[in-house]
């Protein structure tokens, strides 16, 4: 069995666990806001935090990396612009559009140090800090202009909402930590990482809760675009990308990795808010969950991880 | 050895202050945690539980003295519980509670330090198993007869409660020797890795200061029962069972360690002073944070 497999298996089985327990109404759904919010006020800003603090980034090309993996959402965001003339309905087009370009680094999280080792982990810890400004403005910007919200998107908000965002600002404590070599041990950085530890265990549980087979049924075709947008077109982009700058080894397999992860919550919760398709976009989410466990070994394979 | 303890302690309870933080601060309020805590009863400490003891090796050394003990130790407690509640004339309901607090001990935080003493391969089962079944027992039944529901009523509960449900079916998976199997334990095992976070952060956010007003005497009996008597009781057993080094200060570690908050969630069942409960595990979270490093090194001495 390869690492990769042996990894994906309890990845799998925690998120199949979750559905369960939302399915039997063990925890019922309106319980799992409180986890989620956990998840993103605390606990994952302390694992990627602790990842990126006490990571060694020498010799891992971190700079080619984050340059393609960064651009490589610039150029999904393009491809996905692109899609608008032939959907006509707004609302429909904003969810092809976050389906596109979303990502659900979490999923690779939890993949990355199993399968690719501590160097994998450190590199996918990195990503956030780039790209989670960087999406959620072009989501924010074209949901504004296509969703079907009459309502201003409150600019003030989005802007305090980017810059207070717990998991930049774990990224950034984490880089400023490994720079400057402070809190590399002592309590500080212990109990930083005991907290670290719940972050995937809760998260896989919690995207497991929210899948929605139901929303599967709506507009088949829509959906059928967007996640070949999301778990074909995406690890092929950051594919070219990877080797147009010279990434390689590990680095381009986390790269390829990157591309090929599903769709993220996060969409939905933005669908919902400024008039998006949210059935659309839970369709999406669901899909790309279930099909990225045949599509991120595939990509990784491909990229020789 | 004062290095090892701090570095073993500080983190543990820096985590229930976090988790207090993260409330007080108005970052999550209460409405938001009970669906954490729904998930760290029903299927967190389950899953943690059930890996523990699925994986437990019961022929290991001392696994036999090590559980007599901690069974010894319940039923002492119990017995303390209910005879100080006599002796200090308190109502039925308060009886229950400190019966409850004084038998039922929490071992996630136990559990957690056992793990920063000794190594992740420190295996707690032994005496996890008897102190859960005997504690969560004594809980419940006092909680229901306290307001006069019947042993048919505490037993419904106790049946269908989650925590002993996971303890009975690790049990069995342990006898059929299910650990062999990666496809199943796997996913449970990535679960139960977040337990001890999850629940430290949780037990912080349900600390309840507000609790700790009147009722002095029951609250301090309580305190004393669970942080100093308890330890000594079970330390004292870990002598005479000839319990030495990391099996000795695993038993002073359950001894010493706070009220488990699920006896919160007992208390609350049976509508049976679940506010005196809050304060009791708020209080011996704070003197156990005092004490149990001392008696660990003490344990560590012997």
């Amino acid at each position: 069995m390869s690492a990769l497999t042996a990894a994906l298996i309890p990845v799998f089985g925690v998120i199949a666990l979750g559905w369960l327990l939302r399915r039997t109404r063990l925890v019922r759904a309106e319980l799992w806001g409180g986890v989620n919010r956990l998840c993103y006020q605390a606990l994952l800003p302390a694992l990627l935090f602790s990842t990126i603090a006490s990571a060694d980034y020498d010799g891992l090309q971190a700079g080619p990396f984050l340059i393609a993996v960064t651009l490589g959402f610039v150029v999904m965001a393009v491809v996905s612009l692109a899609l608008k003339p032939l959907i006509a309905d707004g609302p429909a087009f904003t969810s092809v559009f976050q389906g596109g370009v979303r990502w659900n680094g979490f999923v690779l999280l939890a993949l990355a140090a199993p399968a690719f080792g501590a160097e994998g982990a450190a590199l996918a810890a990195l990503v956030f800090a780039p790209t989670v400004p960087l999406i959620n403005v072009m989501c924010v910007a074209v949901l504004s202009v296509w969703g079907a919200s009459d309502r201003a998107p409150d600019l003030k908000q989005v802007a305090w909402r980017i810059a207070a965002n717990p998991l930049i600002l774990g990224c950034l404590a984490g880089l400023a930590a490994n720079l400057s070599g402070l809190f590399q041990d002592g309590v500080i950085a212990d109990t930083i990482a005991l907290v670290g530890r719940a972050a995937l265990p809760l998260l896989l549980l919690a995207i497991g809760a929210g899948l929605d087979f139901s929303a599967l049924k709506a507009r088949p075709r829509l959906l059928a675009l967007a996640v070949a947008l999301k778990l074909i077109a995406a690890p092929l982009a950051f594919y070219a990308l990877g080797l147009a700058f010279g990434v390689e080894g590990v680095a381009l397999a986390v790269l390829v990795a990157v591309g090929a992860t599903p769709g993220a919550a996060a969409a939905y919760v933005l669908a919902s808010e400024m008039g998006g398709d949210a059935r659309l976009t839970a369709g999406h989410v669901t899909a790309t969950t279930l099909l990225a466990f045949i599509a991120m070994p595939f990509w990784i394979w491909l990229a020789g991880g | 050895m004062s290095a090892l303890i701090a570095s073993a302690f500080a983190p543990v309870f820096a985590m229930i202050a976090l988790g207090w933080l993260v409330r007080a601060s108005g970052l999550m309020d209460r409405t938001l945690w009970s669906g954490v805590n729904a998930l760290n009863h029903r299927v967190l400490l389950p899953a943690f539980l059930f890996v523990m003891i699925t994986r437990a090796d019961l022929s290991g050394d001392h696994v036999g003295e090590l559980a007599l003990a901690s069974t010894s130790g319940s039923l002492i407690m119990i017995a303390l519980g209910l005879a100080a509640g006599r002796a200090l004339g308190l109502k039925p309901a308060e009886t229950a509670a400190l019966t409850a607090v004084a038998a039922l001990w929490n071992l996630v935080l136990t559990m957690a330090l056992a793990e920063r003493l000794f190594g992740p391969d420190i295996t707690g089962a032994a005496v996890v198993l008897p102190g859960v079944v005997l504690g969560a027992g004594a809980a419940v039944a006092g909680f229901a007869a306290s307001q006069g529901a019947g042993p048919r009523a505490a037993l419904q509960r106790i049946v269908r409660d989650p925590v002993l449900i996971a303890c009975a079916a690790g049990m069995a998976a342990n006898l059929a020797g299910l650990a062999r199997l990666p496809f199943l334990l796997t996913p449970l095992e990535l679960t139960a890795a977040g337990t001890m976070a999850v629940i430290l952060l949780a037990m912080g956010a349900g600390l309840d200061f507000a609790a700790l007003k009147g009722r002095l005497r029951a609250l301090a009996a309580a305190a004393l029962l669970r942080t100093l008597i308890a330890p000594a009781i079970y330390l004292g057993l870990a002598l005479a069972f000839g319990l030495r080094g990391e099996s000795a200060a695993l038993l002073a570690l359950a001894g010493g360690a706070p009220a488990a908050a699920v006896t919160y969630a007992f208390a609350a069942d049976f509508r049976s002073e679940p506010g005196l409960v809050a304060g009791m595990i708020t209080l011996t979270v704070l003197t156990s944070a005092l004490a149990l490093p001392l008696v660990t090194a003490l344990a560590l001495m012997i």
